[in-house]
């Protein structure tokens, strides 16, 4: 089976609300492409996502933790504590696997031979003759085969680098606190 | 150890894989990158629930929250993701294609060729409209000095319109992404947790006929 790049303009709308939504939001204007360009660059490499959703997560999962309502103020912190430790090791590792498998990827599909090595580039692409075309099939394949490597190198780091690490990093901030705690007598109660 | 066309089996069996990879990437490389996010986060629940039942530094009531809440956090992170990146995807789509968002050049590039008007209506679709008048340029018979001229125009068109396709992409998912991982999976697994914990302790104490256990769970308000 081959694969489609142009499958995206297969997509029809044809609900009449659907239209008149749509018609109704305000045209955009970009006032500055490259950092537009620059921005979704960035944002469409699997490891700098990764980082972003780390970073999002890390901002608003330990306090939704802390200040749950439905549990005992121990299992708060602990959970909170655990939650801290987890998205730190998981963004850290999982950003230089995919940040890893990104770079092999780069190394090995390439457009023509003097860019590097083509070693993984498919013989569907290196045939293409539509320079844009090509150049679009190459970054699609470089974003998905990056992410399907990093996820095969994950099925051996989520059991080897980040449970251990999460609970060596968790176990570090809960004695932490229980001493600052015991140490303060307890006024955090 | 290389075989006959000099690869080692490190190198084969990547190539193996970017074949393969390449050979399922129907619909675009973004159902398949969605996929495999969503199995990452379903191993990696997988893990950390090992992780957590093997802490001895946890008490049981720790426990009884925990394991649920991770069980839950993955399965809710994976389907939430599906759920509200698709959507916002779509949008991007239709933001895009119809040319509801664009750089001053495309602007200058629609009004050139008379189609501003067209901007943001439902039958209008700016990758079509670049790629209809590419191909009237490819098949007409003679090919004059500014014809060419226009072709290139077309091309580059065509590549600022992939640039801004790929970002709006980009930006869409990673919003979808953001908006499940840090506020709707947080939100649900708390809320299942907890209620998962009352149970576990309540069938625990059931089982081993231990009324008083240590638990110490404060009476949270029901919604």
């Amino acid at each position: 089976m081959k694969a489609d790049f142009n499958s995206r303009n297969n997509l029809s709308f044809s609900s009449s609300w659907y239209d008149k939504f749509f018609e109704s939001l305000p045209n955009k204007n970009i006032k500055n492409p490259e950092k537009f360009n620059k921005i979704g660059h960035m944002l469409a490499s699997p490891h700098w996502n990764r980082l972003a959703l780390g970073i999002a997560a890390i901002s608003t999962q330990p306090a939704f933790d802390y200040f749950n309502p439905r549990v005992d103020k121990d299992t708060a912190v602990t959970s909170a504590l655990r939650t801290t430790a987890k998205i730190g090791v998981c963004t850290t590792v999982g950003f230089c696997v995919r940040g890893l498998s990104y770079k092999i990827a780069e190394q090995f599909i390439h457009g023509s031979k003097k860019e590097g090595s083509i070693l993984l580039t498919p013989k569907e692409i290196l045939k293409e003759k539509n320079p844009i075309k090509k150049s679009n099939m190459l970054k699609l394949h470089r974003n998905t085969f990056s992410t399907v490597l990093a996820l095969i190198a994950m099925i051996f780091t989520n059991f080897y680098l980040d449970a251990p690490y999460t609970t060596k990093g968790a176990n570090y901030l809960i004695s932490k606190y229980y001493k600052q705690k015991s140490i303060s007598g307890g006024e955090n109660d | 150890m290389t075989d006959k066309s000099g690869l080692n089996i490190f190198e084969k069996s990547l190539k193996k894989l970017s074949d393969k990879v390449y050979r399922h990437m129907e619909n675009g490389s973004g159902h398949m990158i969605l996929l495999t996010s969503m199995s990452a986060i379903l191993l990696s629940m997988i893990a950390q629930t090992g992780a957590i039942l093997t802490n001895k530094n946890y008490s049981l009531s720790q426990k009884a929250f925990m394991v649920p809440q991770e069980l839950t956090e993955g399965c809710i992170t994976a389907l939430s993701m599906f759920v509200i990146t698709k959507p916002l995807q779509k949008m991007s789509d239709i933001y895009v294609k119809r040319g509801k968002i664009l750089t001053k050049d495309m602007k200058n590039y629609l009004q050139k060729h008379n189609v501003l008007d067209k901007r943001g209506k439902s039958e209008f679709n700016l990758e079509n409209t670049i790629n209809n008048f590419i191909k009237k340029l490819e098949t007409s018979e003679k090919h004059t000095n500014s014809d060419i001229k226009l072709l290139n125009e077309h091309n580059n068109m065509l590549q600022t319109y992939n640039s801004v396709y790929d970002t709006s992409s980009a930006i869409s998912t990673t919003a979808g992404g953001v908006i499940s991982t840090a506020f709707i999976s947080p939100l649900i697994r708390n809320y299942t947790a907890s209620n998962f914990q009352d149970k576990n302790i309540k069938m625990y104490q059931q089982h081993t006929n231990i009324k008083n256990h240590a638990v110490n769970i404060k009476p949270y308000p029901k919604i």
